[in-house]
């Protein structure tokens, strides 16, 4: 019994193989190979450089930080001519040995690291392959090196701008309440809080008017749910505006700013932020910050082909277009990026884009314009600047200083009367 | 060397009594792997790209450096150990997960307060056998069921890891990680004909063969196995099949445990705020223990063959231009062809029943 | 009966073969005309059930034809069958215990009819309630209600689908005296409405008492149709045991020696919480085989797993050997001389396991070192000795014994208890299910076993085997030992009356 079942097991086994070796085999090579994706690449004179963009866990499709990055890197090919090649890694284990494996290959001139878990791993490895370049976007090891570029953002510039702007609508719709769902309690977050409270106390000095500030972190970059909830216990506060701070949790805090348009319980908007993502719901969400990644990886990728590369840290603010308050062209480029990849459904990017740009003109007044443009200015001349606070103790006094309404506590350089 | 001789001489022994089952097992094994791959062979010229890149790639990069893969397999050998131990009891364990966290986490507490990294390893077991046996005892003594209580204690370690990370064990120089395991308490590394190999991996292999020799050679491991596969029968010869259930869930909480803080101890040495160490292992245990029959010797070659799969899929994006998904696609598919075995078991009972019909 | 009658049901030529190449039913034809009450008899395992399965769509026959009213049909599920106006009433029942009556009902029209309302289904039942003359609180929960109140209401659930022909199930063995005499004025009822109704025992009494005809099965086998007004209980106990005796085994006298087991007054419940052994109080002695007849959920299983420590007592003591081990465990029993041969293979083996696991189930304490380890080496030599004593055929020891044929999974579940050496054998339906060879085998080891003056206490729903093989005999019904005596003392037809629980 025994023998016959396994001669029958082995029987079967050598057919199935067969049929499917038969199988795959023609499909190899009656239909012919697959097509080639890159057609022969045109003689290029110079030296084409090579660069390896590597995501953050998670990678491609968060319409956000990642797709940034890879807009910066497509950009990088178009303009300066470099082949580009991505990578997503599983865990922050996987780091290290992929950092070693592609730096001891040698094959690519710059390797660009995306979000604030390569720190660690980039701290080990950087030393041991001087001739790698490596850039790591929007963190820091805190180390200067020859072969390596840290490119942070001054976050607090642009929620700062937000910040008077979502004081100025909060006014529009019959309120003076203000929120932010944000993500985990991190350095990055930490600025955006300052310049966002800083913003609405500019707000407040310029006008006399009040505004009433939330702040709530969810721990979390990735819980819908958490930030549907949070998002509708400021609602419940009061919150008109609500700022989200904390990657896919404040596109549930979107929902719930939805919900609560739709269920009449009055109206209330959203700023989203990093990418535009006004088209996630144009009619209730008019504004979004700016973290431009992909200026970031464009720029450390320049820095490689126009050979002016430089070790150490660069920040990116509102000078140089590295943060600020997307345009309606870049509503318009990401609800087309948003089209594309079939989340943007019962709309086209023209209608976001009119539908963006008539909300802006209702609920945006002359005078907000006219405050975030001269703080714009201060900003850009270099009239004033932010601290950037180290530890979590010179955060808090910050804060603390600046919900008493001492501006000034936030700022690194100059003032503001 | 004569004990070993003699050993030998038993192995080959048993090998011969059961020459015909393990036939059949490799035969099976061998055979949906080779359909996995071809089935993914399919897929990827449907998709457009070439199989024979792509499995280049898979192949060459996945066992391009050995410490790494080695060193990845080995907090999922371990998860499949605590998937295999309570199946082989009947018990569906998929709280690995969880286990591992809290191993991990424990170990953390314990090796930064106490610089010995065995007191830390014994530690995230005793943390995760803890939270293996009061699933058992919840399912034994309440009747809840295992995978509810998994699922939900799951979350809990989840969010009381994240709750600590980010208010109480992270590093205040990097905030985005926990404190670091001190550095007179890692483990390092192995010299080898093959390089520098992490001492986990081999942690984790002897691991692997004490708990076949518990299963195999222990009157509890008998006693587990006989309570799986027919709790009856177990009763009858006078076990109790719910203490095969609480053993077992113990025996494989401590793994996953183990697998937590070895992972932390003698690889990552600290935990990130995005909880991308330790998210997904304890999951990708299960696949580990089916590809691996539930067997522990299995089971390690299988967490090698999936850390294969997993490095070499990376590497895929980067060189194919493929979505990183892909290799996430071809894992599945190959998996799902392991269960063609049992189709084949079908189509024998059947033309069995067609041959009595006809007498 | 008139020819003329319409026939309700025929089904011919079934057979049922299972994967595992049990024959359950073989060509059996079954009749059953309208309006009539049509009794089904048999011992347990004759097949009743299965046929009424297959007529309800719920197994598929291997092979065979099925008629309602003329018109063949084939069922894909008991939902076709429903819909061909069948019914069937289980012997547990298919209510949720936590709805009401009514919700019950609703729910059952859910997978028929979706438009009914709840308040429409009310008026009907409380119209077809009036007309059988039977009372179901409509509003009250499932579980609350007692057991014969929920059999009615299962029935009225049936009738609400306007079924035509109504399956019970045994639906007596679970209802007290007062209760039976409800159900058949109910049934009564039914059938001057009109319908047929297929009533499934093993209680000569109750055949005699409410069936029009009957038909019995014997071991998956048609015995024959009768018109029971027509035939005696004795004819009907002959019908179901069957006559026929295969195998002679010659035996000595028995020796008897000092006793070695008793039982007071055992009280046990079975797996649903109902009393299935109630005050048994028995003696077995060395050298003896003390046969255990009855039909199968009589309590037998319950007594003899309560006795190895299986299942808890409620009231009552067990003694082996003079020690009272009530309060032991099974391991502790087994290792005080007493061996239990349990009634399916399903129970005594692992079949995933080898023969050499397996034959160290009950001889684990043998093979154990101090530190718990198993010597596989001298766990092979206990299987090769239980193979070389029971002469059985295997691949090899290292094989699964589901590889094994029943006959030798049988001998490995004996074998592995007498190489153990106990004083005490409960042997639970040693023979079923195999051929006439290994049925030999068996019964002849097990008179070997006597005549070395070890104590037996075999249990057995074949009269064949309990005639041939006991000293004494004893006869369970309902929980009860109803006789015990001499094997002498006993005919088959005595036993098969005070099987069916008949005084005889």
């Amino acid at each position: 019994m025994l023998r016959k079942s396994i001669s029958k097991v082995a029987a079967l086994t050598i057919v199935a193989i067969v049929i499917v070796i038969i199988v795959v085999a023609a499909a190899l090579f009656t239909i012919g190979p697959a097509p080639s994706p890159s057609p022969s690449p045109s003689p290029t004179p110079a030296k084409k450089y090579k660069v390896a963009i590597l995501f953050d866990v998670g990678g491609r499709g968060d319409l956000s930080f990642n797709d940034m990055a890879w807009l910066g890197a497509e950009r990088a090919s178009k303009e300066l001519g470099v082949e580009v090649s991505y990578l997503t890694p599983k865990s922050l284990q996987d780091m290290i040995p992929l950092l070693e494996s592609l730096s001891e290959s040698g094959e690519y001139d710059i390797l660009v690291l995306i979000g604030f878990l390569w720190t660690g791993p980039l701290n080990q490895t950087a030393d041991k392959y001087p001739q790698q370049k490596f850039a790591l976007i929007d963190a820091t090891t805190g180390v200067i090196r020859d072969n390596e570029v840290d490119i942070l953002f001054r976050e607090q510039e642009c929620a700062s701008l937000v910040g008077i702007i979502a004081a100025g609508m909060a006014y529009e719709l019959g309120g003076n309440t203000i929120g932010a769902v944000a993500g985990m309690d991190i350095p990055p977050l930490w600025k955006f809080h300052i310049g966002y409270l800083f913003g609405a106390k500019y707000f407040e000095l310029k006008t006399g008017k009040k505004v009433n500030f939330l702040w709530q972190y969810t721990g979390t970059f990735t819980d819908t749910q958490a930030g549907y909830t949070t998002g509708m216990q400021l609602l419940q506060q009061g919150a008109k505006v609500l700022y989200g701070l904390a990657g896919l949790t404040h596109v549930g805090m979107f929902n719930a700013v939805i919900d609560w348009n739709k269920e009449g319980k009055g109206k209330a908007f959203a700023i989203g932020q990093d990418a535009s993502q006004e088209w996630y719901a144009p009619e209730y969400i008019p504004l979004s910050g700016a973290k431009r990644v992909d200026v970031a990886v464009y720029t450390a990728i320049e820095m490689v082909v126009k050979g002016t590369w430089k070790g150490g840290i660069i920040t990116l603010g509102l000078k140089e277009e590295g943060v600020g308050i997307w345009d309606l062209d870049g509503v318009e480029w990401f609800a087309e990026l948003a089209k594309e990849t079939g989340q943007l459904k019962d709309m086209t990017p023209d209608d976001v884009y009119n539908t963006v740009k008539s909300l802006r003109e209702q609920y945006i007044k002359d005078y907000v314009w006219d405050l975030v443009n001269e703080l714009a200015e201060k900003i850009k001349k270099g009239e004033i600047a932010f601290k950037t606070p180290m530890t979590h103790e010179e955060y808090d006094a910050i804060i603390s200083e600046l919900l008493k309404g001492n501006l000034n506590a936030a700022l690194e350089k100059g003032s503001v009367t | 060397m004569m004990s070993l001789a003699h050993f030998l001489m038993k192995f080959r022994e048993r090998i011969r009594a059961r020459y015909e089952e393990y036939l059949v097992i490799t035969i099976e094994t061998l055979a949906s792997a080779i359909i996995g791959f071809s089935i993914g062979a399919l897929v990827l010229y449907i998709l457009g790209f070439n199989p024979a890149k792509i499995y280049f790639i898979l192949f060459s990069k996945g066992l391009s450096n050995p410490n790494y893969l080695l060193s990845k397999s080995t907090p999922i050998m371990l998860t499949g150990l605590a998937f295999a131990i309570p199946m082989l009891a009947g018990v569906f364990n998929i709280g690995g997960e969880g286990q591992l966290y809290i191993g991990a986490l424990i170990s953390l507490i314990v090796v930064t307060s106490t610089h010995n990294p065995a007191l830390g390893i014994l530690a995230g077991m005793v943390a995760g056998a803890a939270l293996g046996t009061f699933k058992a005892v919840l399912k034994v003594y309440r009747g809840v069921n295992e995978v509810i209580a998994a699922i939900m204690l799951n979350w809990v370690m989840y969010f009381l890891i994240l709750y600590l990370l980010t208010e109480k064990l992270y590093n205040p120089q990097i905030p985005h990680e926990s404190i670091p395991v001190p550095e007179d308490a890692r483990l390092g590394k192995i010299p080898t004909p093959i390089g520098d190999i992490r001492l986990i991996f081999f942690i984790a292999v002897i691991a692997s063969l004490i708990i076949y020799y518990i299963l195999y050679y222990t009157n509890i491991g008998y006693m587990l196995r006989v309570a799986g596969l027919s709790p009856k029968t177990a009763k009858y010869a006078g076990f109790n099949p719910n203490l095969a259930i609480i053993y077992s869930m113990a025996l494989g909480g401590a793994m996953a445990g183990l697998g937590g803080s070895l992972l932390l101890i003698g690889y990552v040495y600290s935990i990130d705020t995005t909880m991308s160490t330790l998210f997904g292992l304890g999951f990708t245990g299960i696949g580990v223990a089916l590809l691996g029959r539930n067997n522990p010797i299995g089971i390690i070659f299988s967490a090698i063959f999936f850390s294969m799969l997993i490095i070499g899929g990376e590497m895929i994006e980067l060189l194919a231009g493929a979505p990183p998904e892909l290799a996430d696609v071809l894992t599945g598919v190959i998996v799902i062809a392991l269960a063609l075995p049992y189709m084949y078991r079908m189509l024998i009972s059947y033309m069995r029943i067609r041959r009595l019909i006809k007498k | 009966m008139s020819e003329e009658k319409r026939r309700a049901v025929e089904m011919l030529n079934i057979s049922k073969i299972y994967p595992d190449g049990v024959v359950a039913l073989r060509d059996v034809n079954l009749t059953v005309y309208e309006g009539e009450i049509h009794g089904l008899l048999g011992e347990n395992g004759a097949g009743k059930t299965t046929l009424m399965r297959i007529l309800y769509g719920e197994i598929k026959p291997t092979k065979g034809k099925i008629r309602l009213f003329g018109r063949k049909v084939s069922f894909h599920g008991p939902w076709d069958a429903i819909r061909h106006g069948i019914g069937m009433v289980y012997q547990h029942f298919t209510l949720v215990p936590t709805f009401t009556v009514l919700e019950n009902l609703h729910l059952s029209f859910t997978s028929v009819e979706k438009k009914m309302s709840e308040s429409m289904i009310r008026r009907n039942a409380e119209k077809l309630m009036k007309e059988i003359g039977f009372e179901v609180p409509l509003d009250a929960i499932v579980e609350d209600l007692p057991i014969g109140v929920q059999q009615r209401a299962e029935i009225l659930k049936i009738l609400l689908r306007k079924a035509k022909i109504l399956i019970l199930d045994e639906p007596t063995s679970v209802l007290t005296p007062i209760e039976t005499r409800e159900l058949f004025k109910t049934l009564k009822k039914l059938k001057e409405k009109g319908i047929t109704i297929i009533f499934i025992t093993h209680k000569l009494r109750e055949v005699k008492e409410i069936t029009d005809r009957v038909t019995v099965l014997r071991k998956g086998r048609l015995v024959g149709t009768v018109e029971t007004a027509n035939v005696s209980e004795i004819d009907l106990a002959r019908m179901m045991v069957g006559r026929e005796v295969f195998l002679k085994i010659s035996k000595k006298p028995a020796k008897v020696g000092r006793k070695v087991l008793e039982t007071v007054n055992l009280w046990v419940k079975d797996d649903r919480g109902l009393d299935a052994v109630r005050g048994v109080s028995l003696d077995l002695y060395e050298g003896e085989i003390l046969g255990i007849a009855g039909v199968q959920g009589n309590g037998q299983k319950e007594l003899v797993e309560a006795i190895a420590g299986i299942r808890p007592i409620i009231k009552g003591r067990i003694i082996v050997d003079n020690v009272d081990v009530t309060n032991k465990s099974t391991v502790e029993r087994y290792r005080l001389g007493l061996a239990y041969v349990p009634d399916s293979r399903l129970v005594g083996l692992v079949f995933d396991m080898s023969l050499v696991e397996n034959t160290t189930l009950t001889n684990l304490h043998k093979v154990l070192t101090k530190t718990k380890r198993i010597l596989w080496d001298k766990a092979s030599e206990i299987a090769v000795k239980v193979v070389k004593e029971l002469d059985i055929i295997a691949p090899s020891l290292g094989a699964p014994v589901k590889y094994l044929s029943g006959g030798n999974q049988q001998k490995v579940m004996v074998g592995r208890e007498i190489v153990r050496e106990p004083k005490i054998f409960i042997v639970a339906e040693p023979t079923h299910g195999l051929d006439v060879g290994a049925t030999e085998f068996i019964r002849k080891t097990l008179i070997s076993l006597r005549d070395k003056d070890k104590a037996i206490l075999l249990v057995s729903t074949d009269l064949d085997e309990i005639m041939q093989l006991s000293d004494r005999i004893a006869v369970m019904y309902e929980g009860k030992i109803v006789a015990i005596g001499k094997a002498e003392e006993f005919s088959v037809e005595r036993l098969g009356l005070l099987m069916g629980g008949v005084k005889a």
